[in-house]
């Protein structure tokens, strides 16, 4: 059980004012995490009241509550801290496992289900190539290599959620439809995010680096090399991290946010003995967490000017 | 025995084939990741083996990935790339995190980063095979810097990785073979650390890094596609058998294509297969290599074409699925021609101590070069191959060739190479015409001394100088030795000495230090007699060369610095706030090597390094600042003080001076306006040498200050200066013993009476005292007097006497206006007296 926040005094150096960075951040805290395992790849639920994480090689799904700041594991399977994801009303987990074995192809995948209230777990899909499971509201979608289950029209609702990559190609449900997105043109594609009001996505195409564009593929904006990015709250900005390294070994990395019309860029962290990694932003507040490579989670709290 | 035998084929099976047999890889998905990316030379691997050739890893590790996508996908694998390009303008290739989101995002089964090595320093033949898997960390430990915990993160990656290695090894002819867990393998307990490109990854990976891009043959080998092909091959040969599939059934013959007699790679090399009759083109890139691959079993012709050598050929037999190496020497069949020489034609200022040197394109029958050998005006001498006979060298029997004299060397049309082609001696492509070169020796000539410190017939010299004469060019070392100087202190004779030479950017350097130091009051004269250049070139003597007087006057010494425990107190030169511009790089750090023997056995010296930037700045200074420490807080007025210190200089040219802090009682926290110098001194000597400020009798320089010293001064700063222009970009020089010397011209005054027949050191007085008391001592027989005061934490304060005594009673008298109220220490040594005594400043 953990009940305390460590509050950090000065881990995080804001280097532009409000008045002209129009973002910043307030406060920085870590989670009073164990050291039982190096934590890394944190998110928000969507609803904003936990956290879920996993260890650094992905195996094993971990809850946080905001809460009662309290952890809990949720499963142990391997590979499932790298493949999930919650359902809107947080109730669900859906997660892929991922074994090894001297099967045909290797391994083995299941996608698993999980009631996070009661614990309980059920297995939706097997097989040596499944995507990794989002929802469509509180609906698992997952594919089977490329047949996609649980593709729903939901009446009444502009509903569209980003199912992953498939053949490097973005995929997106758009209200029950199945749609490979190649805003770029012969591109490979990562960390596809939708906006907070679901009418713009950020990407990072590999030759190319991130961009914005509307969900008709029309490219809004060019932002460069900036890795995993995350949506603020306001869908003004994007928040991502500026990882540097030789080809061999990560040297360093903070967080930053760029404007969606890639004008205006902020430092939001700079403590290069800590490394930051993998910002996620909470959709209910002006939260950012992010994992750090000597293993530990940071909660950030920031500021956006109108 | 079978049952022996029956597990040794099972062990074998399972390491090196995890799955049942298969046709193909369809329905594998593998990501491969073609390290680094661009062409930055920072991180990209960039290596120029020859001129105009540039090698980036980047490109190479591309080029493998791409052959081996199509040769993964012909086999039914699905293969996506991390990157498609190699070409990023902005050098904004994907990061190891984007990498590995890649594989993650396209659930791929495997992970593959493709890489080659390099050596840290200059690779004259290292070439292995190495292949890294992630390793688990230690629960809890960093991400990035582990600890491992000595386990593969998946077994796979290592079981496969054991297929890949000598595979690679096999195809790209490295010498051997290695792996290792990534945290292990980057320095364990010396800071290791992860490849990051293994890290999160969803699926079995590794990274091999196939050989070694720096070792310049492999370099240039790397340039060409097939030779990249290679190791497509070898790893895609490692997933086929690590997934059961059946082995290619096609072969490769490669090989390497060399010129007999010489070695070197035949550029554009033609190779022909029979019965195939296709045809490979080499490139230019010096490697002489050529592949053939897609061949079905059996036997093959292979011929070699290439234009400008004999035809030859060989006969391989090719096994299912296996890879013949046909290396080749072939014989050039153009007329051989020098392609260098030393000296060149028409020099006409070249060296009496050079060697004659020539290098033919091909081996040479020595015999008919001997023969056909000439020199006029005739020098008799001794004929030299090297090489394999392709490098003949002229030694003349005199240790010099004649100075200023006009040569002429010939080798006839009649030479020949060893394979019987007649020499093309002017290189026109038509054999059977001589080679001629004309050259001309220089003048006789020396080193020249270019610095001397005390300058000649100098007088009022410092008594605690070095002497150091530095020459344009190195001695040769052999002729400088105790015998071939001389000290000559006038009216008493020779002195013992010793002496020390180094050599720095070319110079050659010469301290000499009389035993017991200089004296006050003497005139001493200095003969060297017998020293000789590297060629062996006598340096004419004078009798004498050089002579100078130290001035009568005893000093006080008060040690602002001796570096005997750190440099703590010092920033470094390019520290924010040090006011430096335009140095690339510099160090300030303790060093106890290059010392300075006349110094007290604690005293150490600090290293000033620096590199300057004559790329784009305009501008150059390091200032070298003092920024806390005892010494911080010394003061003086400048009336009757030097400011002074050792410093050994690099013969560089770099200037150098002192920054003092000016008027420091109105200012105590200083202000940059009150920072004044003295002139730029240019660093041209080797070797140790004291450098001083005289207050009262050196004009200033220009800095900050307003050029006068107005008040109560205190040390700030060594400083250099890039002369505009200079070729050294680069340095290092060495500083000893910052002191403070003050003129008292009562500080060592002998008092009347009978002489002393025991040594004694008797207590001060006035005790306590403010500023000013006397002490006293008695030496009873003549000898070096040295009499020093220290600090309670035994760090010297000054030198009060340190010189030559006869025996008899002596006062000093001590002026500590300048030092803080509190318990010091006086001690005397005198032959083997010594003794310590407590004194009290009390202000």
């Amino acid at each position: 059980m953990i009940r305390f926040w460590i509050r950090l005094p000065i881990l995080l150096i804001v280097l532009a004012s409000i008045g002209q960075s129009q973002i910043k951040v307030t406060r920085s805290d870590k989670l009073a995490l164990p050291r039982t395992h190096s934590w890394s790849h944190p998110q928000f639920s969507p609803t904003g009241a936990a956290v879920y994480f996993t260890d650094v090689d992905g195996n094993g799904i971990w809850e946080y509550s905001l809460k009662s700041r309290t952890t809990k594991q949720i499963t142990a399977d391997p590979k499932s801290g790298l493949s999930f994801s919650v359902s809107s009303d947080g109730k669900s987990l859906a997660y892929r496992r991922t074994q090894q074995d001297q099967s045909k192809l290797g391994r083995k995948q299941d996608i698993v289900l999980t009631n996070l209230a009661k614990g309980t777990n059920s297995i939706l899909a097997s097989g040596s190539d499944v995507s990794i499971p989002t929802f469509s509201k509180n609906t698992p979608i997952y594919s089977i290599r490329t047949q996609t289950v649980g593709l729903a029209k939901i009446a009444g609702s502009n509903d569209v959620t980003v199912l992953g990559i498939e053949n490097m190609k973005i995929v997106l449900n758009m209200n029950g439809n199945k749609v490979l997105m190649d805003p770029l043109g012969n591109g490979s594609y990562i960390w596809p995010v939708l906006s907070p009001d679901k009418k713009q996505l950020v990407a990072y195409e590999m030759g190319k680096g991130t961009f914005v564009c509307d969900l008709t593929g029309q490219i809004q904006s060019m932002l460069g090399r900036r890795d995993a990015p995350s949506w603020s709250r306001t869908g003004k900005w994007i928040i991502y991290m500026q990882d540097k390294d030789d080809g061999h070994k990560l040297l360093s990395s903070d967080l930053f946010a760029v404007s969606t019309d890639g004008k205006t860029t902020v430092q939001l962290t700079s403590t290069p003995s800590v490394m930051k990694l993998d910002p996620h932003c909470s959709p209910t507040e002006n939260k950012i967490i992010c994992s750090t490579s000597d293993g530990g989670i940071l909660v950030l709290e920031y500021e956006e000017r109108p | 025995m079978k049952r022996l035998t029956a597990l040794l084929i099972l062990v074998f099976f399972s390491t090196t084939c995890a799955f049942s047999q298969r046709a193909n890889l369809s329905g594998i998905k593998i990501c491969i990741d073609p390290g680094h990316g661009g062409h930055s030379d920072a991180t990209d691997r960039h290596v120029i083996p020859d001129p105009g050739t540039n090698y980036y890893e980047s490109e190479s590790n591309f080029q493998k990935a791409l052959h081996l996508k199509a040769l993964l996908e012909a086999k039914g694998a699905t293969v996506i790339l991390t990157r498609y390009t190699n070409d990023y303008p902005t050098d904004d290739e994907p990061s190891l995190a984007a990498r590995v989101q890649t594989a993650n995002s396209n659930n791929v089964n495997w992970f593959h980063s493709i890489h080659s090595n390099a050596l840290a320093s200059a690779n004259n033949g290292t070439n292995y095979t190495l292949m890294l898997i992630r390793e688990m960390i230690v629960p809890g430990g960093d991400a990035v810097y582990g600890p491992g915990t000595g386990k593969p993160q998946t077994d796979s990656a290592w079981n496969i990785s054991k297929i890949i290695g000598p595979n690679i090894m096999a195809k790209m002819r490295t010498t051997n073979y290695i792996q290792y867990l990534d945290w292990t393998f980057y320095g364990g307990s010396n800071g290791g650390y992860t490849l990051g490109v293994l890290r999160g990854l969803n699926m079995p990976g590794e990274l091999s890094e196939g050989e070694f891009h720096d070792y310049f043959p492999v370099t240039r080998r790397l340039m060409n596609l097939s030779f990249c092909k290679m190791e497509a091959y070898a790893i895609r040969d490692a997933f086929l058998s690590f997934y059961g599939v059946p082995p290619d059934s096609l072969g490769i013959v490669a090989g390497i294509v060399s010129e007999i007699g010489t070695g070197k790679m035949v550029d554009a090399v033609q190779v022909r297969l029979l019965p195939e009759n296709i045809v490979y083109t080499g490139d230019l890139y010096h490697n002489g290599f050529y592949m053939f691959d897609g061949l079905k079993a059996g036997t093959h012709l292979v011929r070699f074409e290439t234009p400008g050598y004999k035809r030859d050929s060989v006969q391989v037999n090719v096994g299912i699925g296996s890879t013949i190496f046909a290396d080749r020497a072939i014989e050039s069949t153009l007329a051989p021609v020098i392609i260098a020489s030393t000296p060149t034609n028409n020099d006409t200022a070249y060296t009496a101590d050079g060697q004659i040197q020539f290098t033919f394109s091909q081996v040479m029958d020595t015999a008919s070069v001997r023969s056909n050998f000439s020199i006029t005006p005739p020098v008799k001498g001794s004929l030299m191959w090297s090489n394999n006979n392709t490098v003949f060298t002229f030694k003349p029997d005199s240790v010099v060739l004649p100075f200023y004299t006009s040569f002429t060397v010939r080798i006839e049309g009649l030479a020949r190479s060893q394979s019987g082609l007649q020499f093309d001696g002017n290189g026109d492509g038509t054999p059977g015409d001589a080679y001629q070169l004309k050259f001309k020796t220089r003048q006789v000539d020396y080193p020249f001394m270019i610095a001397a410190s005390p300058s000649n017939s100098l007088s009022m010299v410092a008594s605690n100088s070095v002497i150091n004469f530095t020459f344009d060019r190195p001695l040769d070392p052999s002729s400088v030795n105790s015998t071939i100087i001389a000290v000559q202190e006038v009216g008493t004779g020779n002195r013992q000495l010793t002496f020390q030479y180094d050599t720095r950017n070319n110079r050659g350097g010469l301290n000499i230090f009389p035993q017991g130091g200089l004296l006050p009051g003497k005139t001493y004269k200095v003969r060297l007699s017998g020293l000789k250049s590297v060629g062996g070139n006598a340096i004419p003597s004078t009798s004498p060369i050089y002579s100078f007087s130290v001035g009568p006057q005893s000093y006080q010494y008060t040690t602002i610095e001796d570096f005997s425990t750190s440099v703590a107190s010092w920033f470094q030169p390019l520290t924010n706030g040090s006011l430096t511009v335009g140095a690339d790089s510099g160090a300030f750090t303790r060093d106890t090597i290059t010392t300075l023997s006349l110094l007290p056995s604690s005293s150490r010296s600090a290293r000033l390094s620096y590199t300057w930037n004559v790329t784009t700045a305009t501008d150059w200074l390091i200032r070298e600042y003092l920024s806390g420490g005892a010494g911080r807080s010394i003061t003086w007025n400048k009336r009757g003080t030097r400011l002074q210190a050792y410093v050994y200089g690099d013969g560089s040219g770099t200037l150098f001076r002192f920054a003092v802090d000016d008027s420091v009682d109105a200012f105590p926290a200083g202000t940059t306006a009150n920072h004044e110098v003295n002139q730029w001194l240019p660093i041209d000597w080797v070797g140790w040498r004291l450098v001083e400020w005289d207050f009262d009798n050196d004009s200033l320089g220009t800095w900050l200050g307003n050029g006068k010293l107005e008040g109560l001064l205190r040390f700030d700063s060594f400083q250099l200066k890039y002369p505009a222009g200079s070729k050294v970009k680069s340095g290092a020089i060495y500083v000893a013993q910052l002191q403070l010397a003050k003129n008292t011209a009562t500080a060592v005054e002998p008092i009347p009476g009978a002489v002393p027949v025991a040594f004694e050191l008797l207590q001060n007085y006035p005790n306590p005292f403010n500023p000013t008391t006397n002490i006293e001592f008695r030496i009873a027989n003549s000898g070096l007097v040295t009499l020093r005061v220290f600090d309670v934490l035994g760090r010297e304060i000054g030198t009060l006497v340190n010189e030559v005594r006869p025996a008899g009673l002596y006062k000093v008298r001590w002026d500590a206006s300048s030092l803080p109220s509190g318990v010091y220490f006086y001690q005397i040594h005198a032959g083997d007296y010594v003794q310590t005594k407590k004194l009290v400043l009390a202000k």
